[in-house]
């Protein structure tokens, strides 16, 4: 959980720093906290309660520190939990895989947005705006979910921090493990000799 | 017993309708500009902008650095253009004198005692910048404790920003000309050779980064780099704080009036320090 809330903290912090940095306008709009729902997912292990939670309290905060709007970016953060839930049934957990679902996930965040300020009447009717948001928020963030990704990956295996796709490869090593014990305790069980005669083995 | 399940199908849809119908309700009143922030909202928002803005001074630092090594290269080229500047700045600096001396004269004369430009300024640092695209905001650190109040106009040295929307104890919301808010519209005035000519800023085109004008008479004749500043008439912003130029003039789509397509003087992707316009309204 600290290396959650690390990465939660980072990604808020470095999304207000490169705004700052970089022009908007450009292909670099940062949407790292979006995006920091698809890092934080495989440290939950099936967990998934607290993961909606979490999302919920990152959205609220979201809502808080950026945007000022009550409850707007914690109720869009929940629906991209579940959505990022859904997504990690199909998709298994590796550096190509979280690129992919950073592009769903910060997609659906500006189609969800649009469509809510547009229902509250914040917005007019315009396409284009709505694909410009989009096309600019891709490059950053699928560029920072890469990086972050090793990054955490290597040190979630230093420091053997369980992740989901680790749960898996447990998972499939502790059947194989069985299995090979079973084929042992076999003979045994059904009470086979092994004679050796004149060299060779018979049972 | 299929009936009884087709009922509580029924039910259920109605009751999330209702849920949605009253979540929009309720966003409808949070993303509205006037919103007051409440105690807890404050207190996470200056603590966030603190952090913020502490873990940004090392990247600000180098930023400084790198922009001070790339402004030393063109030194030479912008001592000369300055130069040239200041004789001319020097003989407005005194037309501006006589102006205001004028002016003083006049209000007496009248027995006015506020007017449509008179103002006081306190200057802010950018501290935070939303980037949720639609909103186009930026934080700066001065906020109610400072005397910053919702409403108050905001500048740069080139020209205007855009407005004080939300304040904390210490920070503010400052939303700018450039959002996509239908609601963001300003009462200007072009200044013509002839007569001023006032209209309406009522939005910003991306694709151009033009401010569009209109509410223009079709028969106004209006050239091509008159400047464009507020005219006050709304109440909120002072007047005479420049906007940009004409850029373009054209008629909308059905030739009743002109739409005239406006460039703003200020640079909105480099924003660093901000001037808080504290505007004596005139009808106050």
């Amino acid at each position: 959980m600290k290396l959650v809330a690390f990465i939660i903290f980072i990604s808020f912090v470095l999304e207000n720093s490169l705004t700052l940095l970089i022009s908007s306008g450009t292909l670099f709009t940062s949407l790292f906290v979006v995006t920091s729902l698809v890092l934080i997912y495989p440290f939950f292990n099936n967990k998934n309660n607290n993961y909606l939670v979490i999302s919920f309290l990152i959205g609220l905060m979201y809502d808080f520190v950026y945007t000022d709007t009550l409850f707007l970016n914690a109720l869009i953060f929940l629906i991209l939990g579940l959505f990022v839930e859904k997504i990690n049934e199909a998709l298994s957990n590796n550096a190509l895989n979280v690129m992919i679902m950073t592009f769903f996930t910060v997609s659906l965040y500006r189609i969800l947005t649009y469509v809510v300020l547009l229902l509250v009447g914040y917005l007019h009717l315009d396409f284009s705006l709505l694909l410009a948001s989009l096309y600019e928020s891709y490059l950053a963030n699928i560029l920072y979910s890469l990086v972050m990704y090793l990054i955490f990956d290597y040190f979630s295996r230093k420091y053997r921090i369980l992740k989901i796709d680790w749960c898996l490869t447990l998972g499939l090593l502790y059947g194989k493990i069985l299995y090979c014990v079973d084929l042992v305790l076999q003979p045994r069980r059904k009470g086979f000799k092994l004679r050796y005669l004149n060299g060779e083995s018979e049972t | 017993m299929y009936q009884k399940k087709k009922l509580e199908a029924r039910y259920i849809v109605l009751i999330m309708l209702g849920i949605i119908v009253i979540m929009l309700g309720f966003l409808t009143l949070a993303v509205q500009d006037g919103r007051k922030l409440n105690p807890v909202e404050q207190v996470i928002k200056d603590s966030a902008v603190f952090v913020n803005k502490v873990a940004y001074t090392p990247i600000k630092f180098i930023k400084n650095q790198v922009d001070k090594y790339q402004a030393k290269e063109d030194i030479y080229n912008k001592y000369n253009a300055i130069k040239e500047k200041l004789d001319q700045v020097k003989l407005n600096e005194t037309r501006m004198l006589e102006l205001e001396t004028e002016l003083e004269d006049m209000q007496k004369l009248l027995e006015l005692n506020k007017s449509l430009s008179k103002s006081s300024y306190l200057n802010a640092t950018v501290v935070g910048r939303n980037i949720g695209f639609w909103y186009n905001t930026i934080t700066i650190d001065k906020g109610s404790n400072n005397g910053i109040k919702v409403d108050m106009a905001v500048i740069n040295h080139k020209g205007l920003l855009g407005k004080v929307i939300k304040t904390s104890n210490f920070t503010a919301t400052v939303k700018l000309l450039t959002s996509s808010d239908v609601n963001n519209k300003i009462s200007v005035k072009i200044k013509t050779k002839d007569k001023d000519v006032y209209g309406l800023l009522s939005k910003y085109s991306q694709e151009k980064h033009m401010f569009i004008v209109d509410g223009i008479a079709e028969n106004t004749i209006i050239e091509e780099g008159s400047p464009v500043v507020t005219s006050g008439l709304g109440g909120l912003f002072p007047s005479g704080i420049l906007i940009g130029h004409v850029n373009s003039v054209d008629t909308d789509n059905f030739d009743l009036s002109k739409m005239v397509e406006v460039k703003s003087v200020v640079n909105y992707d480099h924003l660093n320090y901000v001037t808080v316009v504290k505007k004596v309204n005139w009808w106050s």
